[in-house]
């Protein structure tokens, strides 16, 4: 049929390197990522098709991780160009932590909006 | 089953945790990790749903490569680079699992 037809045709690339995921573990372990998709009813034969959809999920994380640390980086080398003295000492060093105020504009590019309940605690 | 389920969430948890670093953060706040997680259990279900149906649209109850695509297109993943990622770098890998004996 046709629209089967198009994605085999769109996918040629990927079935190729679904041959390379023979003796690949991704992070994601594949029983986790069973269960989950169990849970919505998906139950792959080929566990191939099960390491495909770890490492989409895998960059799909990555990719937010990756924009979250610019935002980060872009933000504390500006709060450090205010105090020049702290600056001097080299950027080399520093402590990357990722909080929510990286990661809602990172979301954003996205198209994600997050909207989490401000507490007192 | 609840106690199962927390299991497989803090798998994701630890798996988040280590693409994190591998990133290139040192620390993370709690509730972004929460968020994170939440977001990653989300797109398996999800992508689950959607190639399931698609499966089931051509008259199959075994999934094929296929239908995950079609449904990468759906969400809107991008899988171009999916290739160049895992070549990209070495990703952590975390220890298997031992049975509780």
């Amino acid at each position: 049929d046709d629209t089967d037809s198009q994605a085999q045709t769109l996918g040629q690339p990927l079935s190729d390197f679904l041959l390379q995921l023979e003796d690949y573990t991704p992070t994601v372990p594949d029983a986790v990522t069973a269960h989950f998709l169990h849970s919505s009813g998906f139950e792959p034969k080929d566990p191939r098709l099960l390491r495909l959809i770890s490492i989409a999920a895998q960059k799909f994380i990555s990719d937010i991780a990756n924009d979250a640390l610019q935002h980060c980086k872009m933000r504390s080398s500006n709060s450090s160009s205010s105090h020049s003295s702290s600056r001097s000492k080299g950027s080399k060093d520093r402590r990357y932590c990722l909080t929510m105020e990286d990661l809602t504009p990172a979301l954003a590019e996205f198209g994600i909006t997050i909207k989490k309940p401000h507490y007192y605690v | 089953m609840e106690q199962q389920q927390n299991m497989y969430r803090k798998m994701l948890t630890v798996a988040i945790s280590s693409i994190l670093i591998e990133t290139g953060f040192d620390t993370v706040d709690k509730d972004v990790l929460g968020t994170l997680t939440e977001m990653l259990q989300c797109f398996l279900c999800e992508i689950g749903s959607v190639s399931k149906n698609y499966c089931e649209l051509s008259g199959r109850i075994e999934p094929v490569i296929a239908d995950v695509i079609l449904g990468f297109v759906e969400m809107g993943v991008d899988f171009s680079g999916l290739q160049q990622y895992v070549k990209g770098n070495k990703h952590t890998v975390l220890p298997p699992l031992q049975p509780q004996q």
